[in-house]
Order: structure tokens, then sequence, then C-alpha cells
């Protein structure tokens, strides 16, 4: 992979030809008020590859993940999520929404409900599947995160670690094409991170399309196929995981490693 | 090791207690002797007073009308039958809850039931016209919780038999229009005393909440037409007190209608204002629970492909309104105490029953009045019962405290 | 930088039905629509009702003249003002109470608050049984507890008052305080205020700026204020002035009133384009004076007396020698005069155990048929050597008790006995509850301005009236005024009647018990931690409390407290229950007395969202002045 990059603007993050591109961002542009937090942001993503974004805090890459579930609105560009593209149309927002799953620095799971509840609810509600099929796919998830006996307890008896592993579980049983990551290991204790994460690369292996920001470099540098390192809302360098942490190009990248590794 | 052993001064049992708490230094040795001396005093003289110079008997001979004011005395079974129908349903609903809340609801049973008993006997002992309807009541109410705890699984249906207890309950002390004997129009002018005080809380509560939650939405609206109306329909009736509130809808809600001022009867008039009043205050309150809820738990739902109404529905609202009971209970008590000033639209409700029974020509000869035996009932009456439900407010913010999860 | 440009490409158009944007556009039209038409259709009704009805719908009527009685006002009012001046009288009685009541109730609720987190475990107690049961309770039902069922019916009489320190008196018309007013020289004073008031400013803007210079903590204002007191203090004897030149009194002591004025014309009486002169200080002195009353079974403090005399309240000071005297001895054979409050209350009796002085039960007239007192007895209370000095009211008046002289006594015995000064009130105050809806329009405090005798009417022979002294005395800048009761009313001071005393009792209780809950949760929310911190520090108690808790607590105390304030005010309304005429009660009268509904509601509604958004600023100004610098 060649990487250009010049200091004053973003650098095109795409994805490498021959995939079949699943996610398209073009010259993304969005403000908060006068800030412009996202400039010229173009990103694509092939289907079972996993992006890893990095980068200093404020930096823009949890309001890029947003903007793809608009979650967040962007004021100029293009996003296109599996062939769909994301408009003012509260059909294919709806649609986008259905495909993408996402996991949440803070797990956001619903208190007042169950953890079989809680991933249930979406399938059911959204998906209008019975609910003894959203139950097995349930069931059959929670398994793969680990957690199958917490079925019937309510978020607030389970640790941060079985927390977060429910909410992917919860996403993973929308069946989303892609599964966005916002920092999904920055809440948790340093010792149940790891069980986190194991999920994660298992779920990687297994070709589910994955962007996730975060800080763990660890995981960066095991199972991601590109890494991207924002700075000031553009994307400063993109690389693959060896030629990023060995080589990087820019100056402000390795600014950033130094302080972090 | 060292043996543990006791402290040098005696730290536990009665003497350290009292040392403690109420001799712990000169001056709070002072303060406790001031206190108890001036309790004994006031408690003595209040005593003698009721004992044996109060004039009760006022109070005694005009209870019917404290009770339901100018409600035909041949009728009475009516509002006895309505008693009785709520006393089975919360009996039904404390019998079948579950631990946790149940405890609290049966808490408010046994409360309301012990005070039905009382009325029972002073019924059987006294009250020759509404005897069988009190006992009645008091039979009602075991039957409701036998069956209650016979049947828990009627907890789901419990619900519909409370909403649909209200339109019951208005029918029956309403009548039938038209009719003749037993279910005649009792007209809403002759409803009064504590029964009155009783619905327009309960009918204030219930209307102003559905009206309380829309308008916290939309004061929370992104929409700026929505949320600027509702911010400014809060924020004016909460800057007025109720009273001009009752005083406007006495004169506006005939002009806003363009009918005749007697054509829509005091009732109506107060049930406007009071739950516009309570809407708005409910809409702080609930608005308050939605800002609890934190702002993942939208984002979450969004994301999970919830529509923006199924998300406010499924997810928000629940845990919004949970965290808010306790001030809704706050607020039915506020409510249940401010229908006191339902005489500004000409009500005869509890507390204006106490100034018609002070001008009785029986009451103005005793010296000096009766005021002071009639405001010391009604205060005694309003406290209990809103102490009450307070009491029950503060086990239940425990409760969800703890259950919240 | 990229250019900023539209690039999402190919643009699909979007069914309206499913665009975001338009949607909520949408969304607010037909809710303003539907609003709107809502609206505009009740607007509509209501033009057309108010048409019908022929109610007045605009503001004109408030120029002209109300003819409503007020009990009480903090300015200048009579029947015959207008609408618009009753409303001003409302209004600041509104604000008369709400002021008084902030600052009680905050010192309540600040005592029950502390309380709550005594040591002791019966203070605690108290404070808690205090705060359920106040809380607990309706306002309305403390409130007409307080006014119908205590205040009432339970002081005495305004014919026997309790006379309180500083020359205060309590009864059931309420509260009379001294208070200082400003005299005619209070304008040559005003000069020496203004200066005293600039230089504080200005001295404590230099010590603020010496203390941040010299880096030590301090206080800044002790030493302005002290030299705003040296300098109000030195100016107040330098601005006392001579009474104005031809000031005169008017004093017509048949009717016991007179008047302190300057005579422009020189004719010696009061015309009407003569200046009054409020609160001045009068000297009156009466030789010999005789006042009348009959004895009389009354009502009082839910008790009855019998026989009882009551003659306008009067000071032992004020008077040489005094005694009370049958004004029929003939007919009094073998009954005697027992003092309760010398000379001005007693009851009369008669010995019959001759134990020489009255005994319990004697005032009973055995002989009657009903077995009552020895009512209707005329007795006269001869006085030598009275001397009051009075203070005039705003409108220049003075009262005294209406002394008769030996000559109109010997006149009056011939015809029958006319009601005499004091006595016969025995009524309570007039009740506003006429157990419909429609309460009457009877606004007047219970207090009777003008009650007793005193007959208007003087033949030109008419016999000598008492020579009574009146002189009018030179003052400082600032009068005081202590009050006294020449008939049966209050006169001078500060008078609170039994309905504001009422309401403010109300208020302040029942705000005082939330208060109470709020100091205490705000002092227990400062953590612990910070006492220990500010301990190991080395802080003293003092420091520690002054420096470290009290900030804290009060940022969390003050905005719930400023929202209870606003309650409070707010609350004031009820005062119509207990027939205190406050803004809300002015304006339901005024409402209800022209008609005006429309224009009354404007009023009524607008004043409340004024104090409403008043009290808001402040809480914002509040908040942000408080606000803790926060991540």
């Amino acid at each position: 992979m060649t990487v250009t990059a010049t200091a004053s603007t973003s650098v095109r993050a795409d994805a490498p030809h021959g995939g079949q591109k699943i996610i398209e961002i073009e010259d993304l542009n969005k403000w908060f008020g006068e800030f412009h937090v996202l400039r010229d942001i173009t990103l694509s993503v092939n289907k079972a590859e996993v992006v890893v974004v990095i980068g200093p805090s404020g930096s823009g890459k949890s309001t890029l993940i947003r903007c793809i579930n608009r979650l967040e609105e962007h004021q100029q560009g293009r996003i296109v999520v599996d062939g769909v593209q994301l408009t003012d149309d509260v059909k294919k927002i709806d649609q986008i929404r259905r495909e993408t799953g996402m996991v949440f620095q803070q797990f956001n799971l619903f208190p007042h409900l169950t953890v079989m509840e809680n991933i249930t609810l979406a399938p059911i509600r959204v998906r209008r599947w019975k609910r003894s099929k959203a139950e097995e796919r349930a069931r059959y998830f929670l398994e793969k995160v680990g957690i199958p006996e917490q079925a019937n307890k309510y978020p607030g008896q389970l640790s941060g670690g079985q927390q977060q592993r429910v909410a992917i579980a919860r996403a993973l049983t929308m069946e989303p094409k892609v599964m966005l990551f916002d920092e999904p290991t920055s809440a948790l204790d340093p010792e149940v991170i790891g069980e986190v994460l194991e999920v994660m690369v298992n779920l990687a292996r297994e070709g589910i399309t994955m962007i996730v920001v975060t800080h763990e470099m660890g995981f960066a540098r095991e199972v991601g196929d590109r890494v991207v390192f924002m700075d000031r809302g553009q994307i400063v360098e993109v690389g693959t995981p060896e030629h990023f942490f060995t080589n990087p190009q820019e100056e402000r990248t390795k600014s950033f490693l130094s302080k972090i590794l | 090791m060292t043996e543990a052993r006791r402290p040098p001064v005696a730290q536990t049992g009665v003497g350290a207690w009292l040392r403690r708490n109420l001799f712990g230094s000169v001056l709070s040795s002072a303060a406790t002797l001031l206190l108890v001396a001036a309790a004994v005093y006031v408690l003595w003289n209040l005593l003698s007073w009721m004992i044996f110079s109060a004039s009760w008997q006022q109070l005694w001979n005009n209870l019917k009308l404290f009770a339901v004011y100018r409600y035909p005395a041949d009728v009475l079974w009516r509002p006895l039958s309505v008693t009785a129908m709520f006393m089975a349903l919360l009996g039904a609903t404390a019998g079948a809850a579950k631990e946790g809340t149940g405890r609290i609801v049966r808490g408010v049973f046994l409360q309301l039931f012990a005070l039905v008993l009382v009325l029972t006997v002073l019924a059987l002992l006294y009250w020759e016209g509404v005897r069988w309807g009190w006992l009645a009541v008091s039979v009602s109410a075991v039957l409701g919780y036998a069956l209650g705890l016979l049947q828990p699984r009627i907890l789901v249906g419990l619900l519909w038999a409370w909403l649909a207890a209200l339109p019951v309950a208005f029918f029956l002390l309403f009548g039938l229009p038209g009719s003749r004997g037993p279910l005649r129009v009792v007209p809403t002018r002759d409803w009064g005393g504590f029964m009155l005080t009783l619905i327009l809380s309960v009918v204030g509560i219930t209307v102003s909440f559905p009206l309380g939650v829309a308008l916290a939405l939309g004061r929370r609206s992104r929409l700026p037409a929505i949320k600027y109306v509702c911010i400014a329909f809060i924020e004016v009736v909460r800057g007025a007190p109720l009273i001009t509130w009752l005083y406007i809808a006495s004169l506006m809600v005939p002009l806003l209608l363009n009918i005749d001022a007697d054509r829509i009867s005091a009732l109506n008039k107060a049930l406007v204002a009071l739950t516009l009043f309570s809407a708005a205050y409910m809409a702080e309150n609930v608005r308050g629970g939605l800002q609890a809820v934190a702002k993942g738990q939208g984002e979450a739902a969004r994301a999970l492909g919830l529509s923006a109404w199924q998300s406010m529905r499924l997810i928000v609202l629940p845990q919004a309104l949970r965290a808010v009971i306790p001030a809704i209970v706050g607020l039915s008590i506020g409510l249940f105490k401010d229908t006191s000033l339902v005489l500004i639209v000409g009500l005869q409700d509890f507390f204006q029953v106490h100034n018609i029974v002070a001008q009785q020509p029986a009451a103005l000869q005793v010296q000096g009045g009766v005021r002071l035996e009639l405001s010391l009932f009604l205060a005694l009456v309003y406290w209990y019962f809103a102490f009450r439900m307070s009491r029950a407010s503060r086990q239940l913010e425990a409760e969800l405290g703890v259950g919240t999860r | 930088m990229a250019t900023r440009m539209r690039a999402r490409g190919p643009q699909e158009r979007i069914p309206f039905y499913r665009n975001v944007k338009l949607l909520g556009v949408l969304a607010q039209l037909i809710f303003l629509g539907a609003l709107l038409t809502g609206i505009l259709v009740l607007y509509l009704n209501v033009t057309s009702a108010l048409e019908r009805s022929r109610i007045p719908a605009n503001f004109a009527f408030l120029g002209s003249r109300a003819g409503i009685p007020i009990g009480e006002s903090l300015i200048r009012y009579s029947t015959s003002d207008t609408y618009a001046r009753a409303i001003l009288v409302g209004i600041l009685n509104t604000l008369r109470v709400a002021l008084v009541g902030v600052v009680l109730a905050t010192l309540l609720g600040i005592l029950v608050g502390v309380m709550r987190l005594s040591k002791n475990w019966l203070l605690r107690q108290v404070a808690l049984v205090y705060i359920e049961t106040i809380r607990n309770t309706p306002l309305a039902v403390q409130l007409v507890f307080w006014f119908y069922a205590v205040l009432v019916p339970l002081p005495p009489l305004i014919s026997n008052p309790v006379e309180l320190p500083l020359g205060s008196y309590f009864s059931q018309v309420g509260l009379a305080l001294p208070w200082l007013y400003p005299s005619y020289s209070f304008s040559a004073w005003l000069p020496w205020l203004g200066v005293a008031l600039a230089l504080f400013v200005a001295l404590y803007l230099v010590r603020r700026r010496q203390l941040r210079r010299s880096e030590r903590p301090g206080v800044a204002w002790l030493l302005p204020l002290v030299v705003v007191a040296v300098v109000a203090g030195v100016g107040y004897p330098l601005s006392s002035r001579a009474l104005p030149p031809g000031t005169v009194t008017d004093f017509s002591s048949d009717r016991g009133r007179g008047s302190v004025f300057v005579d422009a014309n020189g004719d010696g009486a009061h015309s009407g384009d003569e200046r009054a002169l409020p609160y001045a200080r009068v000297r009156t002195q009466v030789p010999e004076g005789t006042l009348v009353d009959n004895t009389e079974n009354i009502v009082e403090s839910r008790r009855r007396v019998q026989s009882t005399f009551r003659f306008p309240a009067l000071k032992e000071r004020e008077f040489a020698q005094a005694e009370v005297t049958f004004a029929n001895p003939d007919a009094a054979q073998g009954l005697s005069v027992h003092y309760l409050n010398f000379p001005s209350s007693g009851l009369v009796y008669r010995d019959r155990n001759d134990s020489g002085a009255y005994d319990e039960g004697e005032e009973r007239n055995l002989e009657s048929e009903t077995q009552g007192g020895f009512n209707g007895v005329p007795v006269h209370l001869t006085v030598r050597d009275f001397e009051r000095t009075v203070t005039t009211d705003r409108t220049g008046q003075f009262r005294l008790p209406l002394f008769q002289s030996e000559a109109q006594l010997t006149e009056a015995a011939a015809p029958a006995e006319e009601g005499a000064a004091g006595g016969g009130d025995t009524t309570s105050p007039a009740d506003l509850f006429g157990g419909g809806d429609e309460e009457e329009e009877d606004t007047t405090s219970p207090a009777d301005l003008f009650g007793g005798g005193g007959s208007e009417d003087e033949a030109a022979d008419e016999p000598a009236p008492v020579d009574a002294t009146v002189t009018p005395l030179a003052s400082g800048p600032l009068v005081a005024s202590f009050p006294t009761v020449p008939l049966t009313s209050y006169e001078g001071g500060v008078q609170l009647s039994a309905p504001f005393l009422a309401l403010l009792l109300g208020l302040v209780i029942y705000t005082a018990s939330f208060i109470a809950e709020i100091v205490r949760g705000g002092i227990q929310a400062v953590n612990k931690g910070q006492r220990e911190a500010s301990k190991s520090l080395g802080l003293s108690d003092g420091q520690t409390f002054r420096l470290v808790i009290f900030p804290q607590a009060l940022r969390i105390i003050l905005p719930p407290l400023i929202s209870q304030y606003l309650n409070l005010t707010k609350n004031s309304s009820l005062a119509l229950l207990i027939t205190f005429v406050d803004f809300f009660a002015i304006g339901r009268i005024v409402g209800n007395q022209t008609g005006a509904t429309v224009p009354i509601i404007v009023i009524i509604i607008g004043g409340y969202l004024l104090v409403s958004f008043t009290f808001s600023f402040i809480l914002n100004v509040v908040n942000a002045r408080f606000a803790l610098v926060e991540r």
C-alpha cells in the first residue's frame, strides 16, 4: 500500500482494489457550530475488512463513525453503506441503521430490560422476527460472546466486561453488515478489557466487517487490516499495521505513537 | 494478641444513650429540659381543652356534610359502593403484588382498611343510614385482598380494572340521565365534602399525567415551534398561583366556549384549572426524569434501528417515568392539598364545608365560635392522608433506588 | 484544504413524506396550524361572548373611581381613589407581606434546619414533627386556623389590648409597633445621606483596592460603614429644623381629633388646600377630663366576661391621677370597682363575703333573672393632668381619647346615656364565607377605624368641652411614632392587622418547613471530607465553617431557596381566604365590580408572571455566579 500524505490536507483512505466496497465515504465535512470537526474525509471499507481508527482525543474519530449511522448529521460529502446512500430520506436512514451495528463506550444497555430483552428488542420490533426466532439467535450470540448463562439478569447485575459483551451480542443479533465500535474498552477496568478484546478478535477472524475506534494498539496490530490515524478532523496517515507501527511517515503520527507506546 | 476489652466509659445502654442524645452538653441539657417543659405544657393544655372546653358537637352533627355535602341521603349507597369498589381493587392489588413495591401497596391498603374499619364500627353504632354500606365496604376490601392473595395472576388485568373503575365510579356518582328511582341523577353541584376533594385529586392527577408527559416531550422536542409553545405554556401556568387559575377558569371557561356561565358546572371549571395547572408541574417532573436518562440510551436504540417513536416509547420513557414516580406522588400530595382552593369557583369541598358549618346558627351560638375545633379537624384529616402518601412515596423511592438496576 | 462544496454526488429525489427535515417542518406546521385554529376559535368565542354580555374589554375603567374600602394600605388611599390606585395598594400589600415573610421564613427555616442536625435527639425530633406536620397540611387550612381560630377569637379585644415591651400593643385587631417616620426636616437630612452613600461607595472601592494590594484577607466594608455612620450621625442634629412658620394645630376635643398644618391664610382653621404635616410630634395636655363607659357582658378569648368596663388604654406615666367612679352612685349602691388593668379596664362587683377585695364570682349579679353580671352600669374614668405626646399620621391627623368636661357630664346626665368610648365591640370580624361562591365584597379589615362614640353634631349652646392644650413640637429628621389606642383602633406606630399577621404567620411557618429541609440537605451535602481536609490544614472551627462549609452549602441551598421565596410570594394570593386585601384579592374585587374580566385577568397574570420572571432572573444570576467551574 502506498502512502501519500501532506500535513495540510486529508489523506484519502481508499480500500484496496479488488474487494467489494461496503462503506464509501467521500469528501465528508462536518461542523459543530463554527468548529470544523471532520475535514474532507474520504474512507472506504471492503467487506470483511477491519479498519482501526486511532488518534488523540478530539480528533473526530468518534464523530466519523457516528456519522455513518447518522447519530450525527454531516453537512457535506457522501456516505454510502452497502449501496445505500445516506440522505435525509427516513427510509434510507432506517435501512442503514438496520444494517450497521454499533457498540458504545458506555455500553448503553437498557437498564430496565433483561439481557434477553435487550438483545431481542430490535429484532422483534425492527426486523419483525418471531419472538422464538429472536431468542434463539440471541442465545446463539450470547454463547458466542461467552455469557450464555446471564440471559435473564438485568444489566446492572453484570460486570462492565460482561455488559460490553452483551452489547456486542445485541448488535450482532441484528445481523448487521458492518459493526461500528466506538472505543469499546475505554470505560472498562483493566482486568476485563481482555475478555472484550478476545470477542472482537474472534469476530474479526470470522470475517465481519468492522470499523473500530480504539486506543488498544495491540488489537490494531493484531487484527487490523488497515490503521487510520486521525488528527484535528483529518486523516493524517493510513497504512497496514506493520507499516504504521514500524515505519510511520508523518511527524504527527510519530509524535502520537511515541506518546502512546 | 490482646483480648478485646470493654470501653472504659459505657457507650451502650440507656444511660449512655441519654447522655449522648439528650444531655451531651450544658446547652443541650438546657434545650432538652426546656423542650420537655414546653411539650408538657402544650400537650396538657391542648388535651384539657379538647376534653373539657372544646365544643365538638357541631362537628359530630355535620359529619355527613363533611363527607359528601348535599349528596342525597337515600342514595348514599352510591358513593359507598364506589368506595367499596376502590377498596376491593386496592385490596386485590395489594394481595397480588409482588415483594418490594407490593409491600408498600399492602401498607397503604392496610392503613386505609384500618380507617374503614373504624368508620364501619362508628356506622354500626351511630349512623343508621349508612350502616350496611360501610359494612359492605369492609367486606369487599377483605374479599378483594383474599382474591388477590389466592389469584396473584390477576395483577395484569387489575391495571385495566383500575382504568375501567374511573368511568364506573363517575356513572355511579352521577346517575343515569332520565332515570328516577335509585339511579336518578345527582347533579355535581350537590357533590361536595371529602368525596369531592378525592374526586378532584384523582381526576386531576390522572388526566394531567398524559398531558404532562406530552408537554415534557414537547419541551424536549428539537422542533422549535413545538418546543417553544410547550415552554411558554408550562412557564406561564407555573408563573401564577393556582388560585388565580381557578378564578380565571371560573370566568373564562364560559367565555371561551361562548356559553352561559351556568351551563358549565363549577366542577368542570375547577377540573380544567386543576388539570392544566398540575399538567404544567407534571411536565417539569417528567422532564427531569427524561434528563436523567442517559443520552446514550436513545442513541443505542436508534443505532439498533428503532424509530424515534419506538425508542422514546420503549426505552426512554419507561426509564424516565420510573424515576419520577416519587415526584409524581409528591405532586399528588400537592394537588390533594391544593383542592382546598376550589371554593373560588364555588365548589363545596371538604375545606369549604367547614366554613359553612362555622356559619350555622348553632355554631355561632358557641362562645368564640367553633373555628378552632373545625380547623383542627380539617388539619388532622388532610395531614393524615398527605402524610401517609408522603411516607409511601419515600418507601417507593427507596425501593426503586434499589430496583432500578 | 478542499473547497467547501456540495459533494453529495447525484442527488436522488426524496419523496417529501420520507424527508427527515421536511417531516420536521411539516410536523411544526401542522402543530401550529392546529394551535392557531384552536386559538382563533376560542378568540371568536370570547369576542362574541363579550359582545353579547357587554363586558368592557379595555383598560379604561382603571381611571374611574373605585369606591372600594381597603383596611390597610401602605400609601394614602380612600374610597374616592381610582381602580388603578386600589390595585397599587394591593400590589404593595402583597410585596409587604412577601418581603417580611421571606426574611422571617428564612430565619425560622435556618433555625429548624439546624435543629434537624442537632446532636440533641429531642431537638431533632421536634424539628422533624414540625416539618412533617406543616408540610402535609394545606396552607389554606393553616391560614384559616391562624386567623379565624387563633388571632380572631383568642387575643383580647381592642378595648383591652395587651401592652407589650417598647410600647407595642396586641389585640384581636392586630399588632401595633413603634416605628420611625421621616418628619418635615427629613429633607434637610437627605443631602447628608447622599454624601454618606457616595462616601461609602468611594471608601469601599478604595479600601478594597488597598486590601488587594496588600494581599491580605480583610473586610472592606467595615471602615466605610463606620465613616458613613459618623457622617449621617453628625448631619442628623444639624439638619433638625424648627417647625415651618405658621404651623398650628386644629383640635376638636369633642371628636378627639386634630391635625397639624401650616396655616397659609392665617385664619387659624384648616382649609382644604393647606398642607397638613405628616409625622409631626404633638404634645397634648388635658388638666382634667372624664371618659365615659358602661359595664358590659362580652365574650373575650372564647370566655364570657361579665360586668366589665373598658376605657381607652392609658399608661400610668401619662397622668397624675386617675380614678374610676360610678356615674350614678345612688344606683350603684354596694358596688365596687376592681381594676384588671389600671386604670383602663376592670370590672364591677359586689363584695358579698366582705373580704374588702374582689373574689371570683362576685361580678355576677345574683338578683337578676339571668344571674348575669352588673351590666349597663355607667362608669366614669376621671383623669387629672393628662399628658401624651402623639405623632400625626401620614395625613397629618392625630386622635385622643374622648375626654369630657364636668359641664358636659352634667348636661349629659339628663338625657339618656349615649354610647361611650370603647367597649361594645363583641362581634368577630366580617366573615368572608357566605357559604356560596359569591363572597361579599367586604374588604375592610377587622379594624373598625371609626368605631366608638363621639357624636359629631354639636349644637351652639353646648357646654364647654375639656380644656385641652395641643402644642406641635419641633423634631429631628426622624420621628418615633408610638402606637396608642384612643378609641377602638390603633393610632400611630406601624399597625399590623390581624389578617396581615395571620397571613404572615401562615406563610412563614409553612415556607420555613420547606426551607428547613433545604438547609439541612445543603449542609449535609457538603462532603465530610471537606471538613476533615480543612481541619487538617489547621483552619479553626469557625474558619472551617465560614470559608469551606458555608460557601459550598450556600451553593446548594440558594437555588431551591429562591424558588421557595417565589412560592411564598405566589402563596400570598391565599390572602383572600382571611380578608387580607392583596394583589389577587383586589384584582378579584375590581373584576367582580366592573365586570371587566378580561383586562383584570391580564393584569393579574401579568403581575404574577413579572414576579416569577424576576425570580428566575435572580436565580439564573445566582446560578451563574455560584456555579462551580467543573469539567
